[in-house]
């Protein structure tokens, strides 16, 4: 493994953790960030965590590239070794969905391109337990791996201008969830009925990554069951 | 103060330092350097939350005897009718109608009143998040409360300035050069790269805080591998066509999927902010070096236009000095607590 630092600008540098699994990768970046959040140092504004590297910002009248980046590196031996913080217990939360129909117009076509059924479809994706893997833009997405499909399933050729919020989508290999209203080229397969943010918590939303994700599929009549339920009730 | 009338305006301060951390885009000002400026001119902290004001007009009554400034884009303020300077505090009593348009040189005003404003916080900022649906845009028979009073200085009936100062401006010319260090993903464009150097950009309409839109001939990546979503850079130059560059300013997602041609600096980023639909940019490159004393030299310049400012101030009879910071005082904004 190798840790790469690279400037972006002089207020921003991304860590790049090369030459490691996806996995090692991903929990190596991870454990950085968790560290950087716990022991903040002085004129680090914070970073953003993804899949095999970080962003981390500053404040460049108070911290620079030289001075941060035998830190970061130091940082990112320690956590390749294990040293550091114990790992979090990670929080399980079990998200109720109505797939297809109008709540996921793209269940047929993800079916489709995978010759299946949208049952079994719905049964991939709720079939076990999946791991945030980082929050994304736009407005802290979670971001997870995507089901055991056969293949990876090609992005919208034109985005739509706009999904509901709480949207359960797949694209590539991976997974998101999105908060809010927005664009996306996602294949949106379902709703949740479920507010997976809450402006009024600390966080906005509950997930951090390393926490744990699982689908259940629920009927459109059951949507009203769920009315005013925010994720974090559903914590375990 | 009541809003009479709003283009689009909106409550803001310096940004969401912390947000990054939890997914959320870091916003604010999107020209940091007046944003400051405008606050210091009216004795508050640097992040006090100030009106930002976007190429349209704006008029309010203020409710308290008040020390205003306006500063940013070329702008008429008018005070009771009576015309008055950008750049300069301004005494206005309570009842008297204040209105700032923005003209067609830059894009963007700030307004500042002594102790700020009242403004809903979100993770310690009051900055409007567009994705999220958070922040206080403004609109006509809004009260937004003012959180301070400041009976008139010396003169304010005379019409004029209460006194001139040299205040740190952000440099801004409809053909702008905007310095830029090379991204972290600068090799996938091969040669083509220089082009972002050699070639000028016209600023599209459909250009906003999340990112502006540059028409002209951009480089080409040459690498076809697949990009992991990846932490962009405020200031990230992205390649999303053949014809577009897309600049990213302080309403970007914090993740994307497109290689990092180049970053525009800090100093840039401001200048990028007052661009105007169909201005040309062109870009220089820099070293970090360079554009990290540049950010250096700009703090101190700061630094000590606060205390000439302030001296002024004081000498006035502004009693009440780094006012206005409802922000906490952490590492959200670290540079404030020295400030004062």
């Amino acid at each position: 493994m190798n840790i790469q630092l690279l400037p972006c600008g002089e207020a921003a540098i991304r860590v790049l953790v090369d030459d490691a699994g996806a996995e090692e990768q991903w929990r190596v970046v991870h454990r950085v960030a968790d560290w950087l959040l716990k022991n903040p140092v002085p004129g680090v504004y914070g970073s953003v965590p993804t899949y095999d590297s970080l962003l981390v910002e500053f404040d460049a009248s108070r911290q620079n590239v030289e001075t941060l980046a035998p830190l970061l590196s130091l940082m990112a031996r320690d956590a390749l070794h294990g040293d550091g913080p114990a790992p979090r217990t990670p929080k399980h939360f079990t998200l109720p969905v109505v797939y297809g129909g109008e709540h996921g117009p793209d269940l047929g076509f993800v079916a489709d391109f995978l010759s299946t059924t949208e049952a079994e479809v719905v049964a991939l994706h709720t079939a076990e337990e999946r791991v945030v893997r980082c929050l994304g833009g736009p407005a802290a997405s979670c971001m997870i791996d995507g089901p055991a499909f056969a293949r990876p399933i090609p992005r919208l050729a034109d985005p739509r201008l706009e999904v509901p919020p709480n949207a359960v989508s797949v694209a590539g290999r991976q997974g998101v969830i999105g908060p809010v209203r927005s664009p996306s080229g996602w294949r949106l397969i379902g709703l949740s009925p479920v507010s997976v943010m809450d402006r009024a918590t600390e966080t906005l939303v509950p997930y951090r990554p390393g926490d744990v994700i699982r689908f259940s599929a629920i009927q459109p009549d059951q949507w009203d069951d769920y009315a005013g339920v925010h994720l974090w009730e559903l914590a375990a | 103060m009541r809003i009479l009338s709003a283009g689009f305006a909106a409550v803001t301060d310096l940004g969401r330092f912390s947000g990054p951390s939890y997914g959320l885009s870091v916003n604010g000002a999107l020209d940091q350097l007046s944003a400051r400026t405008a606050n210091i001119l009216v004795g508050n902290h640097d992040n006090a939350p100030l009106i930002e004001l976007t190429a349209s007009e704006l008029v309010f009554v203020c409710s308290n005897d008040q020390l205003i400034a306006v500063t940013g884009a070329a702008a008429d303020v008018t005070v009771d009718g009576v015309s008055m300077p950008t750049h300069s505090p301004l005494s206005v009593r309570a009842g008297w109608t204040v209105a700032v348009r923005v003209l067609d040189s830059g894009l963007r005003s700030y307004v500042a009143v002594h102790g700020g404003l009242e403004a809903e916080m979100l993770l310690g900022s009051c900055a409007p998040d567009s994705m999220i649906g958070f922040g206080m845009r403004l609109g006509a028979g809004d009260e937004v409360a003012e959180l301070g009073v400041c009976r008139p200085l010396s003169n304010p009936f005379l019409g004029g300035a209460v006194f001139t100062l040299d205040v740190p401006r952000t440099p801004y010319d409809r053909s702008s050069v905007v310095p830029v260090t090379d991204g972290p993903d600068l090799d996938e464009f091969g040669a083509s790269a220089t082009l972002l150097y050699r070639e000028q950009y016209a600023v599209e309409a459909r250009s906003n805080h999340v990112g502006l839109r540059l028409s002209g001939r951009p480089p080409h990546r040459e690498s076809s591998a697949e990009v992991l979503s990846r932490g962009v850079p405020v200031g990230a130059i992205e390649v999303p066509s053949t014809t577009d560059l897309l600049l990213l300013h302080r309403g970007r997602g914090v993740t994307a999927g497109y290689p990092v041609l180049a970053v525009v600096t800090g100093a840039g980023l401001d200048t990028v902010a007052q661009l105007r639909p169909g201005d040309v940019v062109r870009f220089r490159r820099t070293t970090l070096e360079r554009a990290g004393r540049a950010h250096l030299e700009r703090h101190l310049a700061v630094q000590r236009f606060r205390e000439r400012c302030w001296n002024a101030l004081a000498e006035n009879g502004v009693d009440r000095l780094g006012v206005g910071d409802r922000s906490h005082p952490d590492r959200s904004h670290p540079d404030l607590i020295s400030a004062v």
